[in-house]
């Protein structure tokens, strides 16, 4: 009997009542203590910042490439394709997207939603590659039927995505790669 | 005496339809399967990824293989093959470092020409749902070529096919401006359609060894989407019966009360929020002794939005 309305056959009328919403004021001011703090060689502050710098282009590049390769086929021409994503892939991941998104054209298929990153960047350490782990939501978006609209997949909620960024000769981030290792987020 | 109803904003009447849950999806719940989407782990979009080796199958479709239907080993879902070879000619230049997970670089190369000239490149069509895989040719050496049960356990994990929960509460009233509510101060019930809380099975098979992946549902959980915590409910939740249960009784299983009306909330609406939780485990054979492991849980997931109304029933006489 699922389904059944509870209240059927209930005289019952129903009423939206305008609700007076307490409003909590959150007193956030607070005085930060004066503390002294020690002062780091200034060349150890120099790497730190790069570090941190580093870490944090590097996740926004691969936030934007997931952004950008979702959607690139619906937003733009065919021949643009390949200068958009390449803002933010570089091969084989590059070459990989442009030919999947072709060949799910001619098949009549797009992709819907969006999925959501939540990306941790290990140490870049200095170096011109990074990888970035990803537990990513993608429990909203999934293939459709280009015409219909239909819903063929849903991705998880909680899908383990690793991540090879490469640094270009223009110092930006791209991603060269995008592996689904299976396996738990962590 | 007739009583009055006071009516504090929009007066609204009560209806008897059924619920309509809106799905995380943006789209019909139907899928081309026949009423159902794919759930997929890994690539969902299905274009970030290479193509994986199916192990499932050899050369199949017709002569020269250029096209055809194949069932899955261990009875999976009937697929269609289609030979891909100008993709094939393209695949096989993708510069170096693409490499398949859970594929080693010894069966699809590791870069440019690298990959085995006894595979072929497929479109493959199961359940309306398109991929691209590598199928080896009669020629190839299947000795050599057997997979681990690990491989094959994988690879029906990712042809698990889950159905998407669908949501039920109780009361479930339409309003007169055609949206759905419940009450406020009432026992909610909520469940998912017990149809879609049965264990799926994936079976593939290459050769003699096999992989056999069980995910069963093993909860509910539901976020009532008014910032009070989420419910974790047993089993699928308990569908409302009013032959068994009085109009105010809460769930023996599933249940949360709505303490405030959704009034001034974006859309004057709750989103909730149905998941359930997949435990995924799979048996198999090497081809000479038993195999076995866990793998990741997997989450379906659906929404459902609605208004949390004030309500007085009173009762008329005279």
């Amino acid at each position: 009997m699922e389904g059944i309305p509870r209240w059927a056959g209930f005289r019952v009328a129903i009423v939206l009542a305008i609700l007076s919403l307490g409003l909590t004021a959150c007193d956030n001011a607070r005085s930060p203590a004066a503390q002294p703090r020690p002062t780091p060689p200034a060349g150890a502050t120099a790497s730190a910042d790069r570090e941190a710098a580093d870490r944090r282009a590097a996740e926004q590049a691969y936030r934007q490439f997931w952004q950008v390769s979702w959607t690139f086929d619906q937003h733009y021409a065919q021949n643009q394709w390949r200068d958009v994503l390449g803002a933010v892939a570089v091969d084989p991941e590059l070459s990989l997207l442009l030919s999947g998104a072709q060949r799910q054209r001619q098949h009549g298929i797009t992709l819907y939603g969006a999925v959501i990153p939540h990306p941790t960047v290990p140490p870049v350490n200095g170096k011109n590659t990074a990888t970035v782990r990803d537990c990513q939501d993608a429990s909203h978006s999934g293939q459709a039927d280009a015409k219909t609209g239909k819903a063929h997949t849903v991705g998880v909620a909680r899908n383990p995505v690793v991540a090879t960024l490469a640094r270009g000769e223009d110092g930006r981030w791209r991603v060269s790669q995008i592996r689904y290792p299976g396996g738990r987020c962590v | 005496m007739r009583i009055r109803l006071a009516l504090w904003a929009t007066a609204v009447a009560l209806a008897t339809l059924p619920a309509e849950p809106s799905i995380a999806a943006p789209f019909s719940g139907d899928g081309p399967g026949g009423g159902q989407i794919v759930v997929t782990p890994g690539d969902n979009g299905g274009r970030y990824a290479p193509p994986s080796v199916d192990t499932t199958v050899q050369a199949p479709g017709a002569a020269g293989g250029s096209s055809g239907t194949a069932a899955a080993a261990g009875g999976g879902p009937v697929c269609r093959y289609q030979r891909a070879a100008d993709w094939e000619r393209w695949a096989r230049q993708i510069p170096a470092g693409s490499r398949s997970a859970g594929v080693s670089a010894s069966r699809l190369g590791d870069g440019r020409d690298h990959i085995d000239p006894h595979l072929h490149l497929y479109a493959r069509t199961c359940k309306g749902v398109l991929d691209y895989v590598w199928v080896a040719d009669a020629g190839a050496s299947t000795a050599a070529a057997l997979p681990t049960p690990e491989e094959l356990a994988r690879e029906a994990f990712g042809r698990l096919v889950l159905p998407l929960p669908v949501p039920r509460r109780s009361p479930d009233l339409r309003l007169r401006d055609g949206s759905l509510a419940v009450v406020v101060g009432e026992h909610t019930w909520v469940w998912v359609d017990a149809a879609g809380f049965v264990a799926q099975r994936r079976r593939v098979a290459a050769g003699p060894v096999w992989a056999e992946v069980v995910a069963t549902p093993v909860g509910l959980r539901v976020d009532p989407g008014d910032g009070s915590a989420v419910v974790a409910c047993r089993g699928a939740g308990t569908a409302f019966d009013p032959a068994r249960y009085g109009p105010h009784a809460a769930s023996p299983t599933c249940d949360h009360v709505y303490a405030r009306s959704s009034f001034g909330l974006p859309g004057e609406r709750v989103t909730a929020r149905f998941e359930v939780v997949w435990r995924v485990g799979w048996t198999g054979f090497t081809g000479a002794a038993a195999a076995g492991g866990v793998l990741p849980d997997l989450l379906s997931r659906a929404t459902a939005a609605f208004a949390v109304a004030e309500a007085q029933a009173l009762v008329t006489s005279g």
